[in-house]
């Protein structure tokens, strides 16, 4: 793997009683998308913010692109590029003079300013609110302001806080496009609690809940290690009884249920609903390919063949509730 | 330094968006126009003794007005979170934002100049007091707006913001009338000379009859970097 961009050594952060980051150790490597996920409350704006050096830790370290974020501040602040929840910005500015102060504070300057004002203007596509008031923006605008302002000065790291919430599903979508784009040649640390937006943009995602960490991985990989089998559904006609047998005799065939659709004479044909699970850490569609060819090899018919997918929700909230207990 | 200078710049210009500020600018200007046509005229003399000596209670307002929203707006908003997230260090983010603040507040203090105009024109005015008091002005507003700005930073409620510095700063300009500090001292002489010490109006009577001492420039000076020192520590103090 790439090295690290980001290294996050037993960081805890307490407020009062509330242990709102507990001992997390994570990486995040140079050109990977890494999304952090968890419900609300699990600690992933304060992990952020202890990056970015807003707040300080209790214990633990943590280092961006080799600066460590209590011995050399301004420096890791330097190599990031932030966008907190909500993206806070100043309404009375407009994009224009807000861009430019950005710019100004980050020490661009000249011809090299004026550039990456026109970068992030074209790439976050702001033209047509160029000269608007912040104040009057949409939420997704403003969004893309925040976004504008966080690779200003083209930095190594984006950091985004939620950077799809509130916005509406359109939003929604243009905001992805534009992260996966930043991603191809940045890295990106973003957090979420929802878990269509890992699968959907994240190469990798750390999954913590009440402060704690509760996996790593690709989202795959999480889906493999929190689901167990892979599950394929598929209404066949065939013997019941003579179907039931064959499928359990699948190469990495698991539990195998049967139902026949109709009242089934002896021996006869008829359609039936069957569910097969598959081992662990196979992939569901070689079970597939296998029910397909039983099914050609006997003469049967096939009317539907479908993967149950595990989606990231169900992980998510596997995982969450084995960190509850 | 480069940082400071650039939210400075900010800063002073969100002045110009601000509503509220303009307000209090106007109604500065209007009631320390309205009390000096009323009263110096009255008194017939080309001097501006009397109008130093109320500006003080003016301040009072204009400042606590002002300075109310310099960090309790960016706390309630959010957007403290993105200036203090830049590579800024707290000491450059409060210095800008207290300087810009500043240069809006000299801004109205300068709208007070048609003041010594209309005397120029009328009379002749002795200008060592006139040049003594516009000085004492400028530093007691440098440190009633410590103050304003470090009330700001302690809550993300303008409106407590701006009780908090109201209360102090009346408190402060009240501690030098004589019968306040007076009565405590003949209770308790070291805590009375303290209260008379502390008050901006004992200092700046000095100033207004044309006398600037350093003691008096001290005082001020020390009081406004305490109170940004303080600011700086609730800046640095989320962490």
């Amino acid at each position: 793997m790439a090295e690290a961009m980001v290294t996050v050594e037993n960081l805890r952060k307490t407020f009062g009683n509330v242990v709102a980051v507990d001992s997390i150790s994570f990486k995040v490597h140079r050109g990977e998308i890494l999304g952090l996920l968890g419900p609300n409350g699990a600690g992933k704006t304060t992990t952020m913010r202890i990056l970015t050096c807003y707040i300080a830790p209790d214990s633990g370290t943590a280092k961006v692109a080799g600066a460590d974020i209590t011995d050399d501040p301004l420096e890791v602040k330097r190599h990031i590029g932030y966008l907190p929840e909500n993206a806070p910005v100043y309404t009375e500015m407009s994009v224009k003079e807000y861009l430019r102060f950005m710019a100004d504070v980050r020490g661009c300057k000249g011809s090299a300013r004026k550039e990456r004002i026109e970068w992030v203007v074209e790439h976050c596509g702001l033209q047509p609110k160029y000269l608007a008031t912040i104040g009057t923006l949409s939420k997704g605008y403003r969004q893309r302001v925040g976004l504008a302002q966080a690779m200003i000065h083209d930095p190594d790291l984006l950091i985004l806080d939620e950077p799809t919430s509130g916005l509406d599903p359109r939003q929604i979508i243009e905001i992805r496009d534009l992260i996966r784009e930043i991603g191809k040649t940045k890295t990106v640390f973003l957090s979420t609690h929802i878990m269509q937006e890992v699968e959907a943009i994240c190469s990798r995602s750390v999954i913590i809940h009440k402060g704690k960490l509760v996996a790593d991985g690709k989202p795959d990989e999480l889906r493999t290690a929190a689901a167990g089998a892979s599950r394929v559904v598929a209404r066949i006609k065939a013997p019941p009884e003579e179907l039931r047998g064959e499928l359990g005799r699948l190469q990495g065939a698991g539990e195998v249920s049967v139902e026949a659709a109709e009242g089934a004479a002896a021996g006869g044909a008829v359609w039936c609903d069957c569910r097969i699970s598959f081992q662990k850490g196979m992939d569901p569609e070689e079970g597939g390919e296998r029910i397909f060819a039983l099914v050609r090899d006997r003469g049967w018919s096939l009317r539907r063949l479908q993967f149950e997918r595990i989606s990231m929700e169900d992980v998510f909230l596997q995982l969450t509730r084995e960190g509850a207990a | 330094m480069r940082a400071t200078w650039v939210i400075f710049k900010r800063e002073f210009g969100a002045y110009f968006n601000s509503t509220i500020a303009y307000v209090f600018a106007i109604v500065f200007f209007l009631t320390v126009g309205g009390v000096y046509v009323l009263f110096m005229f009255r008194e017939g003399k080309a001097d501006m003794r009397l109008f130093f000596e109320l500006l003080p209670w003016f301040f009072i307002w204009l400042v606590s007005g002002v300075s109310m929203r310099l960090w309790a707006e960016e706390k309630k908003v959010g957007t403290q979170e993105v200036l203090l997230t830049l590579p800024v260090t707290s000491l450059q983010a409060v210095m800008g934002k207290y300087l810009g603040a500043l240069a809006f507040m000299l801004l109205c203090l300068a709208l007070t100049f048609p003041f010594p105009l209309s005397l120029y024109l009328l009379g002749t005015p002795d200008w060592g007091p006139i040049i003594g008091g516009y000085l004492a002005a400028v530093l007691v507003l440098a440190m009633f707006l410590a103050i304003g700005a470090f009330f700001s930073s302690v809550t993300q409620n303008q409106i407590v913001a701006f009780i908090l510095t109201a209360l102090v700063l009346a408190l402060l300009s009240l501690a030098g009338i004589p019968p306040v500090y007076s009565n405590i001292m003949a209770i308790q002489r070291e805590v009375g000379e303290f209260v008379r010490w502390v008050a901006v109006t004992y200092h700046f009577g000095n100033i207004a009859r044309g006398i600037v001492d350093s003691r008096d420039v001290i005082y001020a000076l020390s009081l406004a970097a305490f109170f940004l020192y303080l600011n700086v520590a609730m800046v640095e103090g989320r962490r």
